[in-house]
């Protein structure tokens, strides 16, 4: 409803000629002030418009800029994780390396730091794996609570068989 | 040719006889070397983790260790010494009695060692890779000897028995 007042037409009787005439300029006149009070309320409704429009773009840049704010920081995230992940693997294939016991091998304390990183750490194992084959076995096993080896494998056996699983899984492409 | 990597965890290689014959290879161990098998890892594993083959369903003491190599005609002597028709291995024990590693002995009277997931090596004595420094594995502490076969005879016996 527009907010502009309109001028009523008098519903008094006229008589004389001058008061006709007088009526006619005044109706004239309030026509002309009633076509521009429209006008005013079309502009007026239309900057309503445009202003909601203009509301709602500024509201999209705020969402998408938080959005690639958050993409950002996951991103970020991610790549400290990795860096993480292959410092703590490089140092325990060195510290690990002339050590024949699994055991030990699990109970390295980089290796535990592996383990702890959970299951952000899967996708990170079996590209290790792929990579260069060591014994991750035990911490994907662990992470994942799954084993796609057969009971018969051989070390080199298993490690195909998890990759299988890591490409089925959509770990690995 | 001499392997700085393999000097700085076993010091004294570096003035020890010893020579690289493998690559380095993540797929076998020693007991695994010393039974002239290179297709498994042999591992008892606690968590039943696939991947690794274990003969008896006792775990990792140097009792079971001895109880494997039993399995594959072993049994305890007194030395390292060389006998002729005879091979040996030595069992290293770490402080803590745990086994941390065998060697084998060759015809030759050098010594043939698998080093964890790393190279294979020959070296001229036990005492090279014993020690309580960086990688060494603590010391030789159980012989055993069984009948030497005829060229590498013993490498195609059926290892996979399964006892209880």
């Amino acid at each position: 409803m527009s907010a502009v007042l309109k001028f009523a037409p008098t519903k008094r009787r006229l008589t004389t000629p001058r008061e006709r005439w007088l009526q006619e300029l005044i109706n004239s006149e309030r026509e002309d002030r009633n076509r521009e009070a429209d006008e005013y309320a079309r502009r007026i409704a239309d900057l309503q418009t445009h202003a909601r429009k203009l509301g709602q773009i500024a509201l999209n840049l705020q969402e998408a800029q938080a959005r690639a704010q958050v993409g950002v920081e996951v991103k970020e995230k991610a790549g400290e994780l990795r860096q993480k992940f292959h410092r703590l693997a490089d140092e325990w294939r060195k510290e690990t390396k002339h050590t024949s016991s699994v055991e030990e091998m699990v109970l390295h304390p980089n290796y535990l730091k592996i383990i702890a990183m959970g299951k952000d750490a899967i996708a990170l194992l079996l590209e290790e794996l792929e990579r260069k084959p060591d014994h991750w076995l035990v911490a994907l096993h662990v992470l994942t609570d799954e084993d796609p080896a057969s009971p018969e494998s051989t070390f080199y056996e298993a490690v195909q068989a998890w990759l299988e699983w890591g490409k089925q899984k959509g770990y690995l492409t | 040719m001499r392997n700085a990597e393999l000097e700085e965890d076993f010091p004294k290689l570096k003035t020890g006889g010893y020579r690289v014959t493998s690559d380095e290879d993540v797929g076998y161990n020693c007991i695994a070397w010393a039974l002239y098998d290179t297709r498994q890892y042999w591992q008892y594993m606690r968590g039943r983790t696939k991947g690794y083959y274990w003969p008896i369903k006792w775990n990792n003491t140097l009792a079971s260790w001895m109880e494997v190599f039993r399995l594959h005609g072993f049994n305890p002597c007194e030395d390292g010494e060389l006998e002729s028709d005879t091979e040996k291995i030595a069992i290293y024990v770490r402080p803590n009695g745990m086994p941390s590693h065998v060697a084998r002995q060759q015809e030759s009277g050098k010594w043939t060692s698998k080093l964890g997931k790393g190279h294979d090596i020959e070296h001229d004595t036990l005492a090279l890779l014993e020690g309580d420094d960086a990688d060494e594995y603590g010391e030789v502490e159980v012989f055993m000897k069984r009948q030497r076969k005829i060229g590498s005879a013993w490498s195609n016996e059926q290892t996979a028995t399964e006892t209880t």
